[in-house]
């Protein structure tokens, strides 16, 4: 039988020794904020591409072409670069991303019949070539526009200058051909994200198992020091003592994540999703890093083994769990092993709410999995705790 | 014949075996204490004494025997029979991060203590351990003494009929260990019954009404100071202070006739023998023979040191 009054009292004690050591709140309360700063600076800063354009100046034509490319666009930084030997220099040299090339007599030559060429500079890779998508976008509305004044122009014998505003103000009525894109599989490693939700989401799940498993090396002093056998030798049995354990450990675990949801919340706008089904994930992911640490504290001989074990089973598992490196980049045979892990359940259902909503039900999978991690793990470390303090 | 009523027994140890693999740690030992008793288990390290507390309080398994506090049965699983036990375990068993009161609290709460109860009696304990001004103070910041006697008042803050004390004063300044052993001596003469470890002979003499010398797991004798001093008989504890070959001086004298223990400690052969005035002019002959040189003659009253040496043939001390 368990007697919850005095389980909840072992687990207050617990708390509060965790509270009370100084060493053990840089890392519950401080590193954790460093580091959902320093990747929600890293991972917003990234979406920002810098473009150098040179352009010519007072050609109206050629400011309405930058205006377009800029667009509502959050993610482009438009610079000006007074000469075309400079902007190659600056994208050779990885000062700017790409540069835009508007030729000289660029408004004029519209007017005129022949063809008007723009230059798009940019060295290889990834993030550059997404950069032209916009740039291309801009250009070819232009490009429509100037085609439908030249051909209105050329069929009914008017000015090709005059026909350009009566083409520029019908484009957006005139019915065109759309591409309808749509995303399947697996969302992209950053989508729907700011850079500061997918920083607290992952650290969350990375220090809610660090920070218990600091309570693993307390759990080996009080056995080592007889606490645990003077707290048998009271009338309290075994199994409340184990619960009050786990209880304690489940208690850290969960402060450490209110602290970053609260800071992420209220100081870096991150938005977690429905908090039932938000609540509920994170609860069973904290049963499941009670159960270890109560495990690594039940197995270890020392506070120091238990320190090493505990960093080293929560950095691993953080790491092959997708607390480090996104699932969504992992190769198919470590995404694999991942989803043996509850960390990478209980992210990817994080995710989930934060990214596409829903309640329970859209993480129901995500909350099975889980129960039975934590129904599992509880059951083997009560056994192991409850030989390690009574044999 | 007639007599004064005894008090009721409190604890009740009949037939107590423990084995650990090869070793038998604990072998058919059997004794009672009752009401307001305060019964020593004397014995060097090693001699069963933990082993005995350990399963007396529930905290270990026995292989055979019957142990009993006011009646009920006492096993590992006997949850509710340990609220009449209090343990003060041998270790330093405190949260040094908590504050004396804290700690107190706690331990109090899982006794099943709450309320302006539980304040009370941990005003009372800290009090009669002398922690009263330093109730609010990390226990880690406290000295060894202060730690043990916290050790004590977790132990007695129920008021149990039964108090364990496993070697309660070890690594204790004598200051300390005098106010640790007063507060025992007050609490058997208030009703307790108090079972206490050492392997202090002088605590034991000073604090226990009845003392069970207990040696490789068995209780070799039992009974109060008269009586155990009396199974030396009409012996004497004689001690030479000698210089010299004190090794073959020991076995010299060991050999002789009428000697019923000899050992060697800081310089002094301590022997029992059968009668010191007839015997000395031999002893001091085997001693000198030998290759040592006699500085003093000390003939002393027979103590539990020296029933423990008659009983086993060896000292206490060097046993422990």
């Amino acid at each position: 039988m368990i007697d919850i009054r005095k389980a909840i009292e072992i687990g207050r004690v617990n708390l509060l020794r965790q509270v009370r050591d100084r060493s053990d709140l840089f890392f519950v309360f401080v590193l954790p904020t460093i580091i959902i700063v320093a990747l929600g600076l890293q991972f917003g800063g990234m979406t920002l591409v810098r473009v150098g354009i040179v352009a010519p100046t007072g050609d109206a034509a050629a400011t309405a072409l930058v205006a377009q490319i800029k667009g509502d666009s959050k993610t482009l930084d438009l610079r000006t670069v007074a000469t075309v030997d400079e902007l190659r220099s600056l994208v050779e040299r990885g000062r700017l991303e790409a540069g835009v090339v508007i030729p000289n007599g660029f408004g004029a030559a519209l007017s005129g019949t022949g063809t008007v060429s723009v230059t798009y500079l940019a060295t290889t890779g990834a993030l550059t070539s997404g950069v032209r998508a916009p740039i291309e976008a801009a250009v070819a509305r232009l490009a429509a526009i100037t085609t439908a004044a030249r051909i209105a122009s050329g069929a009914t014998g008017t000015d090709a200058a005059a026909a350009r505003p009566l083409a520029e103000n019908l484009y957006d009525t005139v019915p065109g051909i759309t591409i309808d894109a749509k995303t399947v599989g697996e969302a992209g490693m950053f989508a729907g994200f700011s850079g500061f939700t997918f920083g607290a989401s992952t650290q969350l799940v990375l220090f809610m198992f660090l920070t218990s498993m600091t309570a693993a090396g307390r759990l080996v002093w009080s056995r080592k020091i007889g606490v645990s056998r003077r707290m048998v030798s009271t009338p309290t049995s075994v199994a409340t003592i184990v619960a009050g354990e786990a209880l304690g450990r489940f208690g850290v675990a969960m402060l450490q994540a209110g602290y970053i949801i609260a800071v992420s919340s209220l100081v870096f706008g991150v938005s977690w999703g429905d908090p039932l089904a938000a609540g509920a994930l994170i609860a069973l992911f904290g049963v499941v890093a009670a159960g270890v640490a109560l495990l690594v504290g039940a197995l270890a001989r020392t506070p120091d083994q238990a320190s090493s074990m505990g960093v080293f089973v929560g950095l691993a598992m953080g790491a092959l769990g997708g607390s480090m490196i996104p699932f969504q980049v992992m190769p198919p045979l470590m995404q694999n092993i991942a989803r043996l892990l509850p960390q990478s359940w209980t992210l990817l259902g994080i995710q989930t709410l934060i990214r596409d909503g829903g309640g329970i039900a859209s993480v129901a999978p995500n909350l099975a999995v889980l129960a039975v991690w934590a129904v599992g793990v509880m059951a083997l470390a009560s056994w192991r705790f409850r030989k390690a303090i009574t044999g | 014949m007639t007599g004064e009523p005894q008090a009721p027994v409190v604890l009740s140890v009949r037939g107590l075996r423990k084995r650990y693999g090869d070793l038998e740690a604990v072998k058919d030992v059997s004794f009672d204490i009752r009401e307001g008793e305060t019964y020593g288990l004397l014995g060097p390290n090693g001699a069963g004494k933990s082993t005995t507390i350990s399963i007396v309080c529930g905290l270990l398994r026995r292989d055979a025997g019957e142990v009993t506090v006011d009646g009920k049965p006492i096993d590992t699983g006997a949850v509710a029979a340990k609220a009449g036990i209090g343990v003060v375990p041998q270790d330093l068993a405190i949260y040094p991060d908590l504050s004396a009161r804290e700690n107190l609290t706690f331990f109090g709460r899982l006794y099943g203590l709450g309320g302006a109860r539980l304040k009370s009696r941990i005003d009372t304990c800290l009090e009669l351990v002398g922690l009263a001004d330093r109730a609010n103070e990390r226990t880690d910041h406290f000295s060894g003494g202060m730690q043990r006697r916290l050790n004590i008042a977790i132990g007695m803050l129920h008021e149990p009929r039964l108090l364990l004390l496993d070697e309660p004063t070890v690594g204790v300044d004598p200051q300390s260990r005098n106010a640790i052993l007063e507060s025992i001596a007050a609490l058997g003469r208030e009703g307790m019954a108090v079972l206490y470890t050492t392997h202090y002979m002088e605590e034991a003499e000073r604090l226990c009404d009845r003392v069970g010398i207990i040696d490789a797991g068995e209780i070799r004798a039992e009974g109060t100071r008269r009586e155990l001093v009396a199974l030396v008989g009409q012996r004497d504890e004689v001690r030479l202070t000698a210089t010299g070959d004190l090794g073959a001086a020991t076995k010299a004298v060991g050999a002789l006739p009428g000697v019923g223990g000899a050992v060697v400690r800081d310089g002094v052969l301590e022997l029992v023998v059968d009668d010191a005035r007839g015997m000395l002019p031999r002893l001091l002959d085997a001693v000198d023979k030998a290759g040592a040189t006699v500085r003093g003659v000390d003939v002393v009253q027979p103590d539990l040191e020296a029933v423990f040496l008659h009983l086993t043939g060896r000292a206490l001390r060097d046993a422990s």
